[in-house]
Order: C-alpha cells, then structure tokens, then sequence
C-alpha cells in the first residue's frame, strides 16, 4: 500500500553524491551498514533460479532470500543443506517446496554491502526508508514510503530521479550473479526436444535418445556421492524412458537394433532398483506413521531403522557397481550405439517423424481404450496393472514428440492423462509398498512388535489403495471421453488421415 | 481486533506514558496496532514525533472509518502507526453532544479499522464526557493509571460510582499504580490498603523514574531508548501481563 521502488545507479562516485544531497534535504541517519560475503545455493535442477529466486547465506548464521524483488533476513539459520533443515517455518515450506526436497549447493558468492538509512524530517521523525546496496557491479537504491508522509516520499523520489537512474527490474543480486556470468546448467528433468514434423522418424529416435541419455549419465555422480534421492530416481526415469522410446520406435530403428538397446537398458537398471525401493520406503515414514495408532510406533520405527540400514549398504553397492570397469564399459558401449543409430533403419525409418508418431499415439490411445472396456469395479488389480502401463507408454510418447503437434492439442491431452495417471499410480504404489512390507516379514526374523507394526500398516495401506481402486472406473471414463479421442485423432495430419478410412489405425 | 483505553478522570497519572509504551510494546510482540490520540493536547503525537494533518477534520472524526484512515501516520517503528491529535479535538464533546447514539460513535468507526489492525490503544483526555462515555462502550479493556494517594484513590472511586449508576460494565475496568514512590510512607501504605480489596487491579506498577520523565526528551518510548532501566522493565511487566488477559478476552 505505501509507496516502493528501486533503482540500479552504477558507479559509485554517483551513489556518494546521490546521499549528499539527501543530507542538504534531511536528516540521513545511518540505522545499519553491514558487510557480508554471500554464498547462493541451488539445487542440481536450479528450481530457484529458474523461478527468480535466491538463497544465500553469509555462513554466520544469517539466510537471505529474495523472492523475485523482494528481501527478506532470516536470523539463526545455519547454510542451507536440504530445506527440510531451515528453522523459520514460512521459509522452509516455500523452499521445500520450490526445491523439491533437493539438496542445495552453493554456486556463487558476492560480496556484499548494506546500508539502511532513516531519512528524517525537521522533528526529526522518520519519513521514508532508504536502502543502498552495493555489489561490486553496481548499486540498487530503494526508497520505501511510509504511511502518511507522502509528500516526502514523492521529494525523496526526485531526487533519486535527479541523478538518472536506471530501472531495476529484479533485485540487485539476480543482476550481479548475471554480471558475474552465473548461468543455470542445461541440465532438465524433462529437456525439451526440438523436432521438426519432416525429420525421417529414425532420426528423430537418435536426437530423443541422446539428449535421454544424457540425463542417465548427468545423474552418476550425485548416485555416487550420495547427494540426495532425486540423483538415482531421475537417472532411472531418464532409462526407463529411453528403454520405451526404443520399444514403441522400433519400426522406425528396426527390431534388431530396438532389443539389442532394450536389454542394455534394461541391465543396468535392474541393479538400481533396490535402492529406489528403499530410498522410497523411507521417504515414507512420517506417512506411515500417521496411519496407524501410536502403540505400533514403536515397532515401525524399529523397521526404519532396519531400512535405513540397509539402505546405507545398498547404497554403497550401488557407488562401487557405478565406479566399477564393467559398468564403465557397458556404459561406453550403449555410447557409442546411440552415437551410431540408426545404424541400419527400415524403411519406415525414413517416414516423417510427424506421422510415425501421430500413428503410434493413436494406436497406444486406442489400445488402452481395448484394455479399459473390460475393467470393472470388480477385476482383478492386474488388469488395472496393464492399463497402468499401457498408459504410460502413452505419456512418453506425448512427451517425447510433445513439440510436434499444437500445444491448445496436447495440452489438454496430457492433463487428462496426468489425472488417470495419478490416480493409478498412487493404486500401484500402494501394491507395491504392501508387497514390499510382505516380503520384508517373510525375509527376517521380525520382532514380534514389528509384526504388528507391519499387520496394522498393511490393512490401513489397504483400505487406501481400495478407495484409490474406487476412483478408476470414473477417470478411466473420463479419459476416454469423446472429446479427448477427437483430440488424439485430430493429432495425426489430414494428409495421412484421409488415406484410412476407418479411423483406427492400429498397427 | 481489541481495543483499549489508558483513562482517568485524574491529570497527569501517567496515560499518556502508558498509551505510548504499551503501543511500542505491543508493536514489538507483532500486534499491528495503532495508537489514537484523543487527547488535543497531542501530547502522544509528540513522543512519536508525529504532526497532525494541518486540516481541520476533528470535525469528521465520528463521521466514517475512512476518515480516520487517511489521517493515519506510520510510526518511526514496524507495525506501529498513528493518528495524531488535532487542536480542533477539543470539541469532541460539543460534537457529540447533539448526535443521536453519541455513546455508539466511536464503536462504529473503530469497526472500520478491524482488518487493519489487531489493537488499538487510545490515549484520553482526563475529562468525564461524552467522549469518554463513547470510549467506555468501545473498548474491551480500560487501563486507569493510579497514583497512590489519596487524592488519586478518590478520582478512581469516582469512576466506580460513575460506572455504576450508567449500568456500564465494570468488568473491563483495570486499576494499576503509577509514578510509585516506594520510599513515601503514603505510597507504601495506600497501596498496601488498596491491594487486596481493589477488584482487577494489575500486579504491574509503575515505579517514579527519571527515565520515564526523559521520555519527553528523546521523544520516544522509553522501552525504546532504555529498556532495561527499572521504567522500562515495568512498562515490560506490564505489557505481559495485559497480553495475556487480551488473549483471555
Ligand atoms: N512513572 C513516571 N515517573 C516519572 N514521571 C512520569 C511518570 N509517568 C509520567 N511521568 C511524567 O509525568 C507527566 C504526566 O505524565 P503523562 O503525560 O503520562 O500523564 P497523563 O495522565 O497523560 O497526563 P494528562 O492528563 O495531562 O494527559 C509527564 O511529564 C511525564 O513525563
Ligand atoms: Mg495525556
């Protein structure tokens, strides 16, 4: 409500003359002048960059965040690690959830020096704030107006104004980590894939597969050192992607060339699959807990910190089997195969890649449509499981050639999928969590406390996954609505559209 | 929202002190609060350094909330703001006096200011009127400063009668003793006499202090320029416990 700008003066010489006029005008009295040296954290992802916010802490205590323009101090706070560690409960919330629980580390430092005057009137009452704040690479001055004293603040404003400023739109910081050539890596949990709708299909399987295969290769070391979960989980998604890629392009590769990629693939995921087991099982304890009552805490706790364990262990198998010469030279080897592919394509390799893919989206559309017409409230989960899967071959594919097709199309698409997708996803999360839980009583010898920890979590997980088994009737209704399958028909071109007749054109 | 009044009939208790310190106090634990200064002696105004608007509204002060607003001052200190006092002030009474539901006026107003704020203080004339009977119905707590002499435990019976024969609630009536001397055998035993029989009266008391009496040089609160001197601490003391019986409220 009262009156704020900010304003980016260049050099120096001009800010000291800049406060010497307020002196000739008011009373400029010093309330703070500190100096800092600032270090800024991100995570792997740069989810705070990315999103014009920064972190930084002078490693004394102190946590500064800025919120698009906005400055605030946070006292008492030790270098930010996880946001899950930070005190001030507003900040840690916002910070978890715009780092998604990623590790944070520091990227780049400024040295830092702040200023806060009073600017006072004859009575030597207080009628605007003035902050400066000088970087090295330049100097942000910002009036703050208070209530009642407009007519001061408008004086104050004139004479920044004098001095001809220029306009600020972000805070001095964003400016100065850019000055001080701070860019985000290109690294992305979902890059974006340019594609143009004539590139043969074969190709386009090449550029999709090694922009994936970057990402399983960007992930290695955070999995080694262990920097956080987020490391292993998208370094398995960056393959599991890569293995359906090549599974559904296979006409566009060859089938040969499709199994050889499928089984590597498949390889070297397989021996990181205990690890995410796990590293998800844990990531659900508080979950568990509040699920069932407080006498059977103490013998889930116990379970955690069996897991946890385990986990430890796991883990270092894992960093020796990902530093070892056989994984490094299998690593080498799908390398090069993806550097050389296609190697022999097929003809339908040479089709554009605008109508392979639009022909493969409809048929994956309509084969869900197949599986879904026989689910009822009352078939058994595996059912549920195909559809499940069949739906996220889907989703890859919409991903993958995502840039080829209008976005007002695929948007919608993709939405409507995402909610069945969750909907079935937390379903199976639930079998398998409960599966996990069976095995792990059958595996040990399991206090008789933990036991009843496990019984009581069970049925609870149970009872969830039926009320998230109820729901799939109606989404699965809801995706395959009319206005959705014009939507996946309208994909493919008019050109290719007309020659089918019927409209389906499964393979 | 709560609001209060540092009130007596009596001049010169320490009201203004009080209002001034209690609304810096309050500011510091995070209440958005604002002091209003009824008094036209503007005597508040001046601890915050805060000059009235040249106009003269005074005239307008009962008429709609957003009057008030656009008269509101920020303070030198967060969540603290201000409306000063306005010469023209001084004919509250006058003005009341031919308005229907004077004693609702001031309630209406205030209303207005609720999202804003979550206390008001008022700082009040030592006068018995119309004014401070529209005071009285808008408030949740009234804090009567009392020196203790007898002079001073007179003006406080005073108001007890006056509450009584209005049918006004003497539940939200809160004595507390102001500018003690200690060392004066008159001080020592008014209070020891007035202790145990006065309903409500606060623990909290305000010792005579030099400090407090430089307020008016350094022009602020003295919780601000010396808190841990003894004037200071009580102020303190007093805050808490007046906090924990708004919370109650
Ligand atoms: N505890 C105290 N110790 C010493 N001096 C005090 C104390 N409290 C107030 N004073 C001084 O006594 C004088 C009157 O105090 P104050 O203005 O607070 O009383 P008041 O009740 O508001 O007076 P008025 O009725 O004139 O508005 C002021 O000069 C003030 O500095
Ligand atoms: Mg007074």
């Amino acid at each position: 409500m009262t009156a704020h700008s900010r304003w980016l003066i260049k050099d120096s010489d001009s800010t000291e003359r800049l406060l010497d006029k307020y002196r000739q005008k008011f009373t400029l009295e010093p309330m703070q002048i500190r100096h800092e040296t600032l270090s800024f954290y991100d995570d792997f992802e740069w989810h705070l960059w990315h999103r014009k916010q920064l972190l930084a802490s002078n490693n004394k205590g102190l946590i500064l965040r800025v919120d698009d323009s906005e400055l605030t101090f946070f006292d008492g706070e030790n270098p930010p690690v996880f946001a899950k560690n930070l005190i001030n409960p507003t900040l840690k919330q916002s910070i978890q959830k715009l780092t998604k629980g990623r590790r944070l580390f520091p990227m780049a430092e400024l040295e830092v020096e702040f200023c806060h005057y009073a600017v006072r009137n004859k009575d030597l009452k207080k009628v605007c704030d003035l902050s400066v704040t000088l970087t090295g690479y330049g100097t942000m001055v910002e009036l703050k107006g208070l209530r009642g004293y407009d007519k001061e603040y408008r004086r104050c404003l004139n004479i920044v104004l004098h001095s001809k400023p220029d306009e600020l739109e972000h805070h001095i910081f964003l400016n100065s980590l850019r000055l001080l050539g701070i860019k985000p890596s290109s690294y992305s949990a979902r890059p974006h894939i340019a594609l143009t709708p004539e590139l043969d299909s074969c190709d386009a399987v090449a550029i999709i597969a090694s922009t994936l295969w970057k990402n399983v290769r960007c992930n290695e070391e955070g999995i080694i050192r262990d920097w956080d979960t987020g490391f292993l989980h998208q370094y398995r998604v960056a393959l599991r992607r890569l293995r359906a890629l090549f599974t559904q392009m296979k006409q566009s590769i060859g089938r040969d060339e499709s199994q050889w990629f499928k089984r590597q693939l498949s390889q070297v995921a397989q021996a990181t699959g205990r690890l995410r087991d796990l590293d998800v099982c844990l990531a659900s304890e508080d979950y568990y807990l509040s699920l069932i009552p407080a006498r059977f805490h103490n013998g889930l706790e116990k379970l955690f910190r069996d897991i946890a364990c385990e986990r430890q262990k796991e883990q270092k198998n894992l960093a020796q089997r990902l530093n070892s010469p056989e994984y490094l030279s299998q690593i080498g080897l799908i390398e090069s195969h993806i550097s050389l592919c296609p190697q022999s394509p097929p003809r339908k390799g040479h089709k554009a890649i605008l109508k392979q893919a639009s022909r493969q989206i409809v048929s994956r559309y309509n084969a869900i449509s197949m599986d879904a017409i026989d689910i009822t409230g009352h078939s058994p989960d595996e059912q549920v499981h195909d559809v499940r899967l069949a739906c996220k071959k889907l989703r890859y594919l919409l991903e993958f050639f995502a840039d080829l097709f209008p976005k007002q199309e695929i948007r919608p698409l993709l939405k409507a999928l995402k909610q069945l997708q969750n909907n079935l996803g937390r379903f199976n999360d639930l079998c398998v969590q409960r599966e996990n839980l069976e095995i792990y009583l059958k595996d040990r010898n399991a206090s008789a406390e933990t036991e009843a920890a496990i019984h009581a979590l069970n049925s609870a997980l149970y009872s969830k996954q039926r009320q998230e088994r109820a729901h799939i009737g109606l989404q699965l209704e809801a995706f395959l609505d009319d206005d959705i399958r014009r939507r996946v028909e309208s994909l493919i071109p008019a050109a290719v559209q007309r020659k089918s007749k019927t409209g389906r054109l499964s393979e | 929202m709560k609001t209060l009044a540092c009130y007596s009939i009596k001049g010169g208790v320490g009201k203004t002190a009080s209002s001034v310190n209690l609304a810096y106090l309050a500011a510091q634990a995070g209440y958005r609060t604002l002091l209003i200064d009824l008094d036209s002696q503007g005597a508040s105004s001046f601890y915050f350094r805060v000059r009235p608007s040249k106009k003269n509204w005074g005239k307008r002060f009962f008429k709609t909330y957003e009057q008030l607003l656009k008269q509101i001052k920020a303070s030198d200190f967060d969540r603290l703001d201000i409306i000063p006092a306005h010469e023209s002030f001084r004919h509250f009474d006058a003005m009341l006096s031919d308005q229907g539901k004077r004693e609702q006026r001031l309630k209406r107003v205030l209303k207005g200011l609720k999202k804003e704020y979550d206390l008001i203080i008022l700082d009040c004339p030592p006068t018995l009127s119309y004014l401070s009977e529209a005071v009285f119905h808008a408030v949740n707590m009234i804090l009567v400063p009392v020196i203790p002499t007898t002079l001073s435990e007179r003006t406080f019976e005073q108001l007890q009668d006056f509450f009584h024969r209005n049918d006004l609630p003497d539940r939200m009536v809160y004595p507390f003793f102001s500018m003690v001397q200690r060392q004066k055998h008159l001080h020592k035993s008014t209070i020891e006499r007035l202790q145990d029989t006065t309903p409500r009266l606060l623990e909290a008391q305000i010792p005579f202090s030099t400090d407090i009496e430089k307020m008016g040089e350094h022009r602020s609160p003295i919780s601000c320029f010396a808190p841990r001197s003894p004037g200071g601490q009580a102020y303190e003391a007093l805050w808490q416990e007046i906090a924990r019986k708004l919370e109650k409220l």
